[in-house]
C-alpha cells in the first residue's frame, strides 16, 4: 500500500519512530481491533486506536450513553445521551480519522456471539466492567487462539496485562469468577475518570505494540498501579498447569454466559 | 499598416506563462513559495537575483542580437521607471534591465509583450538567446546572412515547450564565416556558414563546446549540412540532450559533459538516433524570414554634414563599409555596456528614421549599428554628441573591452571588473600609449571563473581570484593570454600567473605598451606572444608580485571600487568558486613540501605542518576561513569528519592538532599521510561548483546495480523532510543509495543525524551554491 | 520470620502461616477476591489453608478488579 500525502503528514509521528517508521504505519492501517466496551476503558482506547490509523475498529457495546458515563467514557459528549453507545463512538471516530473502518455492534458480548465475532480481528481490548465478560473474553481469545489485552480498574487502582496465544491467559492468575456476593458493593464501584483513561491507554498502547511487532507486550506480568500513591508495580507469573482454560487439561472447553453481577450504578 | 518587424516571434502560450508567474510572484512575496523553489521559477523567465537582495535583473531575448529601435526605447523607458534607469548589453547578445524590485518585476515583463519582446528563457534549463556573428549580412567577404536562421530558429524553438526543462542551459550560434565570429566552438551547438565545392550554401557544425570553470572547446559534428537542416540538426540535439542530459547534477551537464562521458562516437550515435528521424522531414525546414539589409526607401530627415578631425578619427575607429554599396555599420563602444535611458531616447529616435533592421548587440557588450547610408554617419555623430555619455572620443580598444558584471551586483562574483575596466581605462588614457594601433585587441575580464567576461577567448585575460598575504585576502586576478578565434582553430588562452587587482592597471600598462612598440615586427599577436610576449607576461607578474602588508596599505586588499576590503563571508557560503583554487594549491604544495621535509626527520613538526596544511586546505570549499591553526582544526573536524567527507577515522588525529599535541603525533604518522591523500583526492573529485563527488567506499558494486534515487525536500520542514525520508528508504533494499536536498538551517541539522541514529550511513553532505544541502545516504 | 509481600519486606512473629492465616494477618476482608502467586508460582485456591509461608518466601496478592465501564 501507499501512503497519500495526508497520510503521510497524519501519521509522520508514527513514521518517525525507528521502531514503527513506514511498515509499521502501514502495519497500523491494515490491523483491525476488536474493543469490548465502550466505557471507561474502550472510550480512551478507541480514540487513540482511531487516531493511530488502526484500518478496522470493532466496538460492540450495548449500552446507551448516560450522564454518568460522561465523567470518564470521554468518546461520548454531552449531547449524546442516550444514543447508543457504539453509535456515538463510530461518530466521533470518524471526526477523528476518516481513515478508519468502523464495525460497530450494539450488542453484548455473549457465549453465543463471541467466537463469531471475533474471528475477524487481530487484537482485543477488554473494556468491559464485569467479570462475566471478562472471563468470556478471556476464553473465547483462548480458543480462538486471538492476543487480547485485559484491563481492570478499582477505585484508584488499576490492573492490566496481556495475553497472547500460547502464554499464560487471565485465567492462569484469576481461576475462576469470584463468587457473587464478593462483587465489590456499589460504595466500591467509584473510580477515579482518569484512571480508565491510563488503563485504556496502555491497553491502546500494548495493541498497536502488537502490531507492529514491536517491544515487549505484557505477557505473562500483571501491571498494577495505584494512583493515589502512583506507584506502579508489576509481578511476573507463568502459565499455570491447571489454568482451566489454557492448562494442560482445560476443563473449560465451550464458552458459557457466567451470572450478572448483582450492582448495577448505571441504572441509577 | 503592417505589423512591426520583430527578431522573433512569442508562442501564443507565452501569456498565461506570464499570468502564471505572476501568482507565483504573489505566492512567494506571501511566503508560500520557498525562495529556492522560487529560484527556479523566475531564472526560466529570465528574472535574477541581484546580490542585494529582492532586488532583481531581468534579461531580454535578443534574437541574433537583434532589436529594433521601438523596442529598445521601450526597455529603455521600463528600465528607467522600474530599474537602475540604464540598460545594459550583455556579453550573450541581448539586453538587460538592472534593480527591478519583486512587485515591478511583473509590470516590466508585460510592458516587454507591447513592443513583443520576451525575458522567457534568459536563464534556467532552457534554449538560451541564438547568437550570430554582429555583421551578419552586412560584412563583406561573409559566406552569407546568418541572422535569419537565427531569428527562424529562435521562434520556432519558442514555441516548443520542452525548450523550457531541458537538463542544462542550452546554447546556439552561428557565425557568418569560418573567422567564427559567433564563437560556434565556445558553445553547445554551433553553425558556421559555409559554401560547398558545388556551391551550395550549408554549415560546418560545432558541438560540445563552453566556457567556464571548465572549458571545453567545442567538436566538430559535421563539415557541412544542407542550409535548410538547421532546424532538424537543433531539435534533435534538443532531444538527445534532453533524454541523456544528466539531470542529477546540475553542476556537470552541459552538452560539453555528455560528450565527455559518453565520448565521440556515442555521443554522435545517440544524436543521430534522433537526427534520421527527421533529417528528411522538409516539412520542418525553417521558414526564413526576409531580412533585408538595405536602406529605407523614404527617409524623412535630411543628411547632417560633419567635418573636423575629432569626426574624422571617429569615423576611422567606428564606422565601416557594409557589402551593400553606399551603406556602413557603425559601432558604439558603449562604456561597460550601459546605455542611460535618455541617451537610449536619442540614439533610438534618429535610428528610427533608417528602419527597424538598424541595431545589433555583440559580444563586447557594444551596440553595433547598420544600414546607415553614408549620407547620413553625420546625423548618427551628432545624435552621439547628444548623448550625456561620451562615447565619440574613446579608442575602439577601449569600448572592446569586455568585463562581467562582477561581484558589485552578481551573486557568485569575487573581484569587481568594473571597477578595473574603468581604472585600466584611466591608466591607459594618462598613459598616452597609441591605442588606435590595436584596435581589435581584446582584453576580457571576469570577476570570477565564470566566464560571462569572456576571459577564455581573450587576448589578454583575466579572472578573479582571492589573494593572501599573512592570512588576510586582497583581491587579484589570473592572468591568461592567446586565445585563438576560427572555425576549427579556435584554442582557449592560457593562465600565465596571477597578479594582484591594484597592480592589473600598471600591468596591462606595460604589456600593451612592449606590444604596441614591437607588433609591427610580427605577422601577429601570436607570433608575438611565442617570441618574448609570454616571458613578458610572467616577467611582469615577478615584477608586480610585491604585496604590502594589511597594516602597510589597506587600500591594497579593497578592491576597485569596492566599499569595503575583500571578505570570504560576502560571497555567501561555497558560492566563490574562484580564488579559492589558489588557496588550496598553496596548501598542497606545503603538505608537498612538508612531505619531502619530513624524509628528513623533524617528525613531530613536520607531522603537524601535515595535518594542519590538509585539515586547512579544503576549508575555503566550504566558505570557511581559518584564522588560526587551532581553528581550522577545529573547522575541518566539524565539517570534513563529522560531515563524513572524510573518514571518521582521522577524528582523533585531528584532535591531537588541535590541542597541538606534536609529541604524539609521529605515533600516528601512517594516518596522517593518508590523510594527507584522501584529501587530496577528494579535492580532485571536486567538481567546479565545490562538490565533492564522494564515491561510496565498500559498495561500488551495489552502485552499478542500482540507480541513485533523488528527492527534493527542500522548503519541507522538520521533522515531515525526515518522515519522507524514512519513507523513501523503507522500501529500498540494503546498500541502496537515496539522494535528498534539505534546507539549510534545522533540516540540515536534524535529518542527517537522524538517518544516522536509524542505522544508515551517510555517504555525503554537500552545501550548494545556493545554500541548500545535499545528502546521500546508504540503506543500512 | 522475614517474607515479601507484594515486593515489601515484612517481619512476622511467626515461623510459619498458611496462605489464608497470612491473608487474615493482613487484614484482607474478602480473601475470595484475591489471587495469591506464592514464591512465583501462581496458587491453586484450594491451597490457600495448606501452603505454609515461611522465611524467606515471596507472597504476592492479585487482586480481582472487575471495573471498566
Amino acid at each position: 500500500m501507499t501512503l497519500n500525502d495526508q497520510q503521510v503528514e497524519r501519521y509522520s509521528r508514527h513514521i518517525l519512530l525507528q521502531d514503527v517508521g513506514l511498515s509499521g504505519q502501514e502495519k497500523i492501517l491494515n490491523a483491525k481491533v476488536l474493543i469490548v466496551g465502550t466505557g471507561g476503558l474502550g472510550a480512551p482506547a478507541a480514540l487513540y486506536l482511531a487516531a493511530a490509523g488502526v484500518g478496522t475498529l470493532g466496538i460492540i457495546d450495548g449500552d446507551k450513553v448516560d450522564m454518568s458515563n460522561l465523567q470518564r467514557q470521554v468518546i461520548h459528549f454531552t449531547p449524546d445521551l442516550d444514543k447508543a453507545k457504539v453509535q456515538s463512538a463510530k461518530e466521533k471516530i470518524a471526526l477523528i480519522n476518516p481513515d478508519v473502518k468502523v464495525n460497530a455492534i450494539e450488542d453484548l458480548f455473549l457465549a453465543h456471539n463471541a467466537m463469531d465475532i471475533l474471528k475477524d480481528y487481530d487484537f482485543v481490548i477488554d473494556g468491559t466492567d464485569n467479570f462475566p465478560a471478562k472471563f468470556l473474553i478471556n476464553d473465547a481469545c483462548v480458543m480462538a487462539k486471538k492476543p487480547f489485552s485485559h484491563g481492570g480498574v478499582l477505585r484508584f487502582d488499576g490492573q492490566t496485562m496481556t495475553h497472547v496465544p500460547g502464554e499464560a491467559c487471565y485465567r492462569c492468575i484469576f481461576d475462576d469468577l469470584p463468587p457473587s456476593n464478593a462483587v465489590p458493593s456499589c460504595s466500591q464501584a467509584g473510580i477515579l475518570g482518569a484512571i480508565a483513561g491510563m488503563l485504556g491507554t496502555i491497553q491502546a498502547a500494548e495493541a498497536l505494540k502488537f502490531i507492529i511487532g514491536k517491544g515487549d507486550l505484557l505477557t505473562n506480568r500483571l501491571q498494577m498501579f495505584d494512583a493515589l500513591k502512583m506507584k506502579f508495580r508489576e509481578v511476573k507469573f507463568k502459565k499455570r498447569a491447571t489454568c482451566k482454560v489454557c492448562g494442560e487439561n482445560p476443563v473449560i472447553t465451550e464458552l458459557k454466559d457466567y451470572e450478572q453481577p448483582v450492582c448495577d450504578i448505571r441504572q441509577k | 499598416m503592417t505589423a512591426p518587424f520583430r527578431f522573433y516571434q512569442s508562442a501564443p502560450t507565452l501569456i498565461a506563462e506570464q499570468d502564471q508567474f505572476e501568482k507565483d510572484v504573489k505566492e512567494f512575496t506571501a511566503g508560500n513559495i520557498h525562495p529556492v523553489k522560487f529560484k527556479g521559477i523566475r531564472v526560466a523567465h529570465g528574472v535574477y537575483e541581484q546580490r542585494q537582495e529582492h532586488t532583481y535583473m531581468i534579461r531580454i531575448r535578443c534574437a541574433a542580437g537583434g532589436i529594433t529601435p521601438q523596442q529598445l526605447k521601450k526597455v529603455a523607458e521600463l528600465g528607467d521607471k522600474y530599474g537602475g534607469g540604464e540598460v545594459h548589453f550583455t556579453t550573450r547578445q541581448e539586453v538587460q534591465v538592472h534593480e527591478v524590485l519583486i512587485q515591478d518585476v511583473l509590470k516590466v515583463i508585460r510592458g516587454l509583450n507591447e513592443v513583443g519582446l520576451s525575458s522567457r528563457g534568459g536563464g534556467g534549463n532552457t534554449i538560451r538567446n541564438i547568437l550570430t556573428s554582429p555583421l551578419s549580412g552586412v560584412e563583406k567577404g561573409e559566406a552569407f546572412d546568418v541572422d535569419p536562421y537565427a531569428i527562424a530558429l529562435t521562434t520556432r524553438m519558442i514555441h516548443e515547450a520542452d525548450s523550457w526543462n531541458l537538463p542544462r542551459k542550452f546554447k546556439i550560434s552561428l557565425s557568418n564565416s569560418a573567422e567564427d565570429t559567433g564563437y560556434t566552438q565556445v558553445t553547445c551547438l554551433g553553425f558556421v556558414a559555409k559554401i560547398n565545392d558545388k556551391g551550395e550554401q550549408g554549415f560546418e557544425v560545432y558541438t560540445a563546446g563552453g566556457m567556464g570553470a571548465k572549458p571545453m572547446v567545442g567538436r566538430q559534428l559535421y563539415d557541412f549540412i544542407p542550409e535548410n537542416k538547421v532546424y532538424q540538426v537543433t531539435k534533435a540535439m534538443k532531444i538527445m540532450f534532453d533524454k541523456n542530459g544528466n539531470r542529477r547534477s546540475k553542476y556537470s551537464n552541459r552538452i560539453k559533459f555528455l560528450w565527455k562521458k559518453l565520448d565521440r562516437d556515442e555521443f554522435v550515435r545517440l544524436f543521430e538516433e534522433e537526427y534520421n528521424k527527421i533529417k528528411d522531414d522538409s516539412s520542418l525546414d525553417l521558414v526564413l524570414p526576409d531580412l533585408k539589409n538595405e536602406a529605407k526607401a523614404d527617409i524623412s530627415i535630411s543628411p547632417e554634414t560633419v567635418t573636423g578631425e575629432a569626426f574624422e578619427l571617429w569615423k576611422k575607429r567606428y564606422v565601416e563599409a557594409q557589402k551593400q554599396d553606399g551603406l556602413v555599420a557603425i559601432k558604439l563602444p558603449l562604456r561597460l555596456g550601459d546605455i542611460y535611458k535618455e541617451d537610449a531616447d536619442v540614439l533610438c529616435d534618429v535610428l528610427a528614421e533608417f528602419g527597424e533592421n538598424v541595431i545589433r548587440c555583440d559580444r563586447a557588450q557594444n551596440m553595433r549599428l547598420r544600414n546607415i547610408p553614408e549620407a547620413y554617419i553625420g546625423n548618427i555623430y551628432n545624435a552621439i554628441q547628444k548623448m550625456k555619455m561620451h562615447l565619440s572620443d574613446i579608442p575602439a580598444f577601449i569600448g572592446n573591452m569586455i568585463n562581467c558584471t562582477g561581484a558589485s551586483t552578481c551573486k557568485l562574483g569575487i573581484c569587481l571588473p568594473r571597477g578595473l575596466s574603468d581604472a585600466i581605462k584611466d591608466r591607459l588614457v594618462e598613459s598616452k600609449l597609441n591605442l588606435d594601433n590595436i584596435p581589435e585587441f581584446k582584453l576580457n575580464m571576469s570577476g570570477c571563473p565564470n566566464t560571462c567576461g569572456m576571459h577564455h577567448v581573450a587576448d589578454l585575460g583575466f579572472f578573479g581570484k582571492i589573494g593572501r598575504k599573512e592570512g588576510e585576502m586582497y583581491p587579484a586576478y589570473n592572468v591568461l593570454a592567446g586565445a585563438t578565434v576560427g572555425a576549427g582553430i579556435t584554442k582557449y588562452a592560457v593562465r600565465q600567473g596571477d597578479i594582484a587587482s591594484h597592480h592589473v592597471p600598471d600591468f596591462v600598462h606595460d604589456f600593451l605598451e612592449n606590444y604596441i612598440e614591437e607588433r609591427e615586427d610580427y605577422d601577429n599577436y601570436h607570433a608575438y606572444l611565442e617570441d618574448g610576449g609570454i616571458d613578458l607576461i610572467k616577467s611582469l607578474c615577478e615584477k608586480y608580485k610585491q604585496v604590502p602588508l594589511l597594516e602597510e596599505d589597506p587600500g591594497f586588499y579593497k578592491d576597485h571600487g569596492a566599499r569595503r576590503r575583500m571578505r570570504l563571508d560576502d560571497m555567501g557560503t561555497a558560492e566563490c568558486s574562484a580564488g579559492m583554487f589558489d588557496m588550496i594549491n598553496v596548501d598542497k604544495r606545503f603538505i608537498d613540501s612538508f612531505s619531502k621535509a619530513l624524509e628528513e626527520g623533524n617528525e613531530e613538526e613536520n607531522l603537524f605542518k601535515i595535518l594542519f596544511h590538509s585539515s586547512r586546505m579544503l576549508l575555503v570549499t566550504r566558505g570557511l576561513d581559518s584564522k588560526t591553526e587551532t581553528q581550522a582544526f577545529e573547522l575541518f573536524g566539524k565539517h570534513f569528519v563529522q560531515t563524513a567527507l572524510v573518514d571518521e577515522r582521522y577524528g582523533d588525529v585531528v584532535t591531537l592538532g588541535k590541542l597541538g599535541v606534536k609529541a604524539e603525533l609521529p605515533k600516528h604518522k601512517d594516518l596522517i599521510l593518508e590523510l594527507a591523500g584522501d584529501i587530496q583526492a577528494l579535492y580532485k573529485k571536486m567538481d567546479d561548483s565545490l562538490r565533492f563527488n564522494v564515491a561510496p567506499k565498500e559498495a561500488s558494486t551495489a552502485e552499478a546495480a542500482s540507480e541513485v534515487k533523488k528527492k527534493d525536500y527542500r522548503g519541507v520542514a522538520c521533522p515531515m523532510n525526515f518522515v519522507k525520508t524514512k519513507i523513501e528508504l523503507e522500501p529500498m533494499g540494503s546498500g541502496q543509495k537515496l539522494e535528498i536536498l534539505l534546507d539549510d538551517g534545522e533540516p540540515i541539522n536534524n535529518v542527517p543525524n537522524s538517518v544516522k541514529l536509524e542505522g544508515h550511513k551517510v555517504l555525503e553532505k554537500e552545501q550548494n551554491k545556493e545554500g541548500y544541502w545535499r545528502v546521500l545516504i546508504e540503506k543500512k | 520470620m522475614k517474607i515479601t509481600i507484594n515486593g515489601e519486606e515484612e517481619t512476622i512473629e511467626k515461623d510459619s502461616l498458611t496462605i489464608i492465616e497470612l491473608l487474615t494477618h493482613k487484614k484482607v476482608d474478602m480473601p475470595e477476591m484475591v489471587s495469591v502467586e506464592y514464591n512465583g508460582e501462581m496458587l491453586d485456591r484450594e491451597k490457600f489453608d495448606t501452603q505454609a509461608v515461611t522465611d524467606g518466601d515471596k507472597v504476592e496478592f492479585l487482586y480481582f478488579m472487575g471495573g471498566g465501564q
